[in-house]
């Protein structure tokens, strides 16, 4: 992992078309601003973990599942 | 083609019935590969069997027999990824997670799975955090069976 060190209104580009700054810190919080492509979906990492852990519990079905579906 | 379906034997899907998802589905990034076709027992529900991984079948809804004011917007480039041009091409479901108790069963409304109908190829789309979460009760709302 690249780690840099930014104080705040700083910035980091990410490629030509990411800007990321830092707006604020305290207490352990960053509050960040992000300029980006709209192609460029940001999403907070717990989202993305919440989507797998979903998927993930989604195929684990049993047969008597199965036949619960015809009646519904 | 014949697809052998985890909980309905030997299954013909025909060619359409195979949906390509160049990025896997969150979290099953390695497959690649399911045939969508109709559940035998109900025509409302579909099934997307991998067919990598005889283990992993989904169970879908089409959102809006179940949650008829359903809201996404999904961005033109995000639309691109899977090279949709057009509304026309857009076919939209949602996986449902099933409880012991049917009536607990949820749809992860969030992250509907999106399929270009011409090429068939598919993706999972993260809607923004908003009024959409990951479960929502299916057969127990107000609307629906």
């Amino acid at each position: 992992m690249l780690v840099l060190t930014r104080k705040t209104d700083e910035s980091i580009f990410i490629g030509n078309h990411i800007k990321v700054t830092i707006l604020h810190s305290e207490d352990g919080k960053v509050r960040i601003g992000i300029n980006a492509p709209s192609n460029v979906k940001i999403h907070r990492e717990e989202v993305f973990n919440l989507i797998r852990e979903e998927n993930k519990s989604a195929f684990v079905l049993t047969t008597e599942h199965i036949s619960q579906l015809k009646d519904v | 083609m014949l697809v052998q379906t985890k909980y309905f034997g030997e299954i013909e899907v025909d060619e359409d019935g195979v949906i390509k998802f160049p990025e896997g589905i969150l979290g099953l990034e390695d497959f690649k590969r399911y045939a969508l076709f109709e559940m035998p027992d109900n025509k409302k529900i579909r099934c997307l069997q991998s067919l990598d991984e005889p283990q992993v079948v989904f169970m879908l809804i089409n959102p809006w027999d179940f949650f008829s004011d359903y809201d996404i917007d999904i961005s033109d480039e995000e639309l691109k990824i899977i090279d949709i041009l057009s509304i026309d091409q857009v076919a939209v479901f949602n996986i449902m997670t099933l409880q012991d108790d049917i009536t607990q069963t949820t749809a992860n409304l969030l992250a509907p799975i999106i399929i270009n109908a011409d090429n068939r190829k598919a993706m999972q789309i993260v809607l923004y955090e908003g009024k959409y979460k990951t479960k929502h009760l299916v057969f127990c709302g107000k609307e629906g069976v």
